[in-house]
């Protein structure tokens, strides 16, 4: 083996030690409790109800261990749009295995575009839980009575 | 020639080491139920004693202006109807008629000029829209008269009203 041919190998060597040190790639799931509400009583409309821990995203952090989550939410009713309620649900963290900024503790109301639910810097590599409490807000009694489904899309992005 | 293999192999590598920026959504879906929901109160400024002291107030009749204060909360349009319990007042005292229909009573929205006779049957009064008691037409006053005219015995009755809330 002449002198290149070593050279090669051992940049191929450090290169595949770091891919196994480096390279473990970012992933997440989310997990949801029952979301079914119904507004049936004088306290639904006029008092908000908090579901605690009603998400759970489990995030498997790359060697970045730097994500922002996003979240809103998306009608899938077939009424007019201005009918549906949409300032129904604010969500907040309610706690992770780690420490995540007090800021997304206070609740934040979800829209139809994506609102910023937490940020998270310094867990390369490392496994986070974070829960996050759904807040159904008072809605009032201007929207008709009907059955309104939504999505809460929740999304995890690197940077 | 080992030259370009070592830049082959770096680039065919380097993705690994840069890591690509990573965006993913996961979505989890919801239901609302939203029922219909109506509730009211009215409740009475004082006493709803009529006195009648000379004949002009038997026949033009005796108002009680703003009597009632009726507060809606509701997610439907709604209709109030007023009815009486019985088809003729209780007769209180031997002196009484036992026959005064309801008919003597009407009732009004505040805000409305003209009264409407009182039945055993559930009369409209006035109509609203969804909203709470905020709402212009969820908080409002009432006004009822009576109007016995010259028929009845002098004495004394009593009868019970009725307010219904239902959906328009």
């Amino acid at each position: 083996m002449n002198l290149q041919k070593k050279t090669l190998v051992f940049i191929l060597f450090v290169f595949l030690s770091l891919d196994k040190t480096q390279a473990q790639s970012f992933s997440y799931d989310l997990q949801s409790s029952a979301l079914s509400f119904d507004y049936s009583n004088l306290n639904n409309f006029t008092s908000p109800r908090t579901i605690p821990k009603a998400f759970t995203l489990n995030i498997r952090n790359s060697n970045r261990g730097k994500y922002n989550v996003f979240c809103k939410i998306v009608s899938n009713s077939n009424e007019n749009f201005g009918n549906i309620p949409l300032n129904l649900f604010s969500v907040k963290v309610n706690s992770a295995n780690f420490t995540i900024s007090s800021s997304y503790y206070t609740s934040s109301i979800l829209g139809l575009s994506d609102v910023i639910v937490g940020n998270v810097t310094g867990r390369a590599r490392k496994t986070d839980t974070i829960y996050y409490d759904l807040i159904l807000n008072p809605i009032g009694f201007n929207y008709d009575p009907n059955n309104y489904n939504y999505s809460f899309i929740f999304t995890v992005t690197e940077y | 020639m080992s030259n370009n293999k070592t830049i082959i192999f770096f680039f065919l590598l380097f993705p690994n080491l840069i890591l690509a920026q990573v965006s993913i959504s996961r979505t989890a879906n919801a239901n609302v139920n939203i029922v219909s929901y109506m509730s009211f109160d009215v409740t009475s400024n004082g006493p709803l004693d009529f006195k009648f002291n000379n004949n002009q107030q038997l026949l033009d009749g005796v108002s009680l202006n703003n009597k009632f204060n009726v507060n809606v909360v509701s997610n439907i349009n709604w209709i109030m109807n007023v009815s009486t319990l019985t088809s003729n007042f209780l007769a209180i005292g031997p002196q009484s008629s036992a026959q005064m229909p309801p008919e003597i009573l009407s009732i009004k929205k505040s805000t409305s000029n003209s009264f409407i006779p009182l039945n055993h049957s559930p009369n409209m009064i006035c109509l609203g829209y969804k909203g709470d008691q905020t709402s212009t037409s969820n908080q409002f006053k009432m006004d009822i008269k009576a109007t016995p005219g010259y028929t009845f015995n002098g004495g004394s009755y009593a009868i019970v009203l009725i307010f219904t809330l239902s959906v328009q």
